[in-house]
């Protein structure tokens, strides 16, 4: 297969939202009897990136109750709470999906009562970091005098002022004085509003008379 | 400008003020500009995990620009946004767990 072939995930993921959540779909290929597959869209179906050899399983329960000790044959790359594919050999009794506890680089455990078994394999049931979002934040939230609204925040310099009238406006608001908080606040409204917002690019080219 | 230097332009005016009522009022300026200007934008990765659908968003989010999903050249690909997602899904799933982790924006893109 060629490198620079992209197999993995296809092409046919979307996304949409609701007020706190993101949801990723992907085009089900799969076909059923009666059904129509065009432009059906259910869950990531696609096999995980991290995969590795368990060289043998062992009882965990003296430690971890109703567990099972996996140790690999190189570090796994796992955290606690990953879930995985476990397939077991010879006999296949530890096969299954699990949620799996850290021991160490190349252990981990796993909730299933000790069953003798050799060897087998693990694949993830995720792809790590695979999921990458880009969005607009609310800024960092100020607790220490020594924090700076730029790089604490990452409020952008040109609107500092505006903090200082926001709260002089609040201030004087408190204190009753409604006409000082209004001069304020019309101030923060004014610097807010004609703030510039940064641009992505130039987007129109001059072209001098020839 | 560190929340000091704001802190000393009030208590000229004001004289001594509350350090933590201080900071309640900036972090009520920072989420008020938020939600007026919506400039400040980042970027955050989380593992992509089978059978599951629904990803909880962290609180800082406010507006999703774009969704990329990783492929096997370990670059980004820009994901579309579906418009009717009601009529043309598959029924729920439940689990909605997600961590977020910064991303550095080192990563490749593709668009």
């Amino acid at each position: 297969m060629a490198t620079n072939k992209r197999t993995y995930p296809n092409s046919n993921f979307a996304w949409y939202n609701d007020e706190d959540r993101l949801a990723i779909v992907c085009e089900d290929t799969t076909s059923v009897s009666g059904e129509s597959t065009v432009e059906k869209y259910d869950t990531f179906q696609g096999t995980g990136n991290i995969s590795g050899t368990i060289s043998s399983f062992a009882d965990y329960n003296g430690t971890v109750a109703g567990t099972t000790k996996a140790t690999c044959s190189a570090a796994h790359g796992l955290k606690t709470g990953d879930r995985i594919a476990i397939s077991s050999l010879p006999d296949g009794d530890l096969d299954g999906n699990y949620s799996i506890t850290y021991i160490d680089g190349d252990e981990f455990y796993f909730t299933k009562a000790y069953v003798a078994e050799s060897s087998g394999t693990f694949t993830s049931l995720f792809i790590e970091n695979g999921l990458r979002i880009t969005y607009t934040a609310k800024y960092g939230t100020i607790d220490a005098q020594t924090e700076d609204l730029k790089t604490n925040a990452g409020l952008d310099s040109g609107l500092h002022p505006a903090v200082v009238c926001y709260l002089k406006a609040r201030m004087f608001e408190d204190m009753g004085d409604i006409q000082r908080a209004q001069y304020f606040k019309g101030m923060y409204d004014k610097m807010v509003k004609q703030y510039p917002l940064r641009k992505s690019g130039v987007r129109t080219l001059s072209v001098p008379r020839l | 400008m560190t929340a000091k230097n704001i802190i000393e332009q009030i208590e000229k005016l004001f004289g001594r003020q509350s350090e933590q009522y201080m900071f309640q009022l900036m972090n009520d300026a920072l989420d008020d500009i938020a939600s007026h200007k919506r400039n400040f934008t980042s970027s955050k990765k989380t593992n992509l995990k089978k059978h599951q659908r629904w990803y909880q968003l962290d609180d800082d989010v406010v507006d999703i620009k774009r969704v990329e999903v990783l492929d096997t050249n370990d670059r980004y690909v820009l994901v579309p946004k579906l418009a009717d997602s009601h009529k043309i899904l598959r029924a729920d799933t439940d689990s909605n767990s997600a961590t977020w982790s910064s991303a550095t924006g080192s990563d490749d893109s593709l668009t």
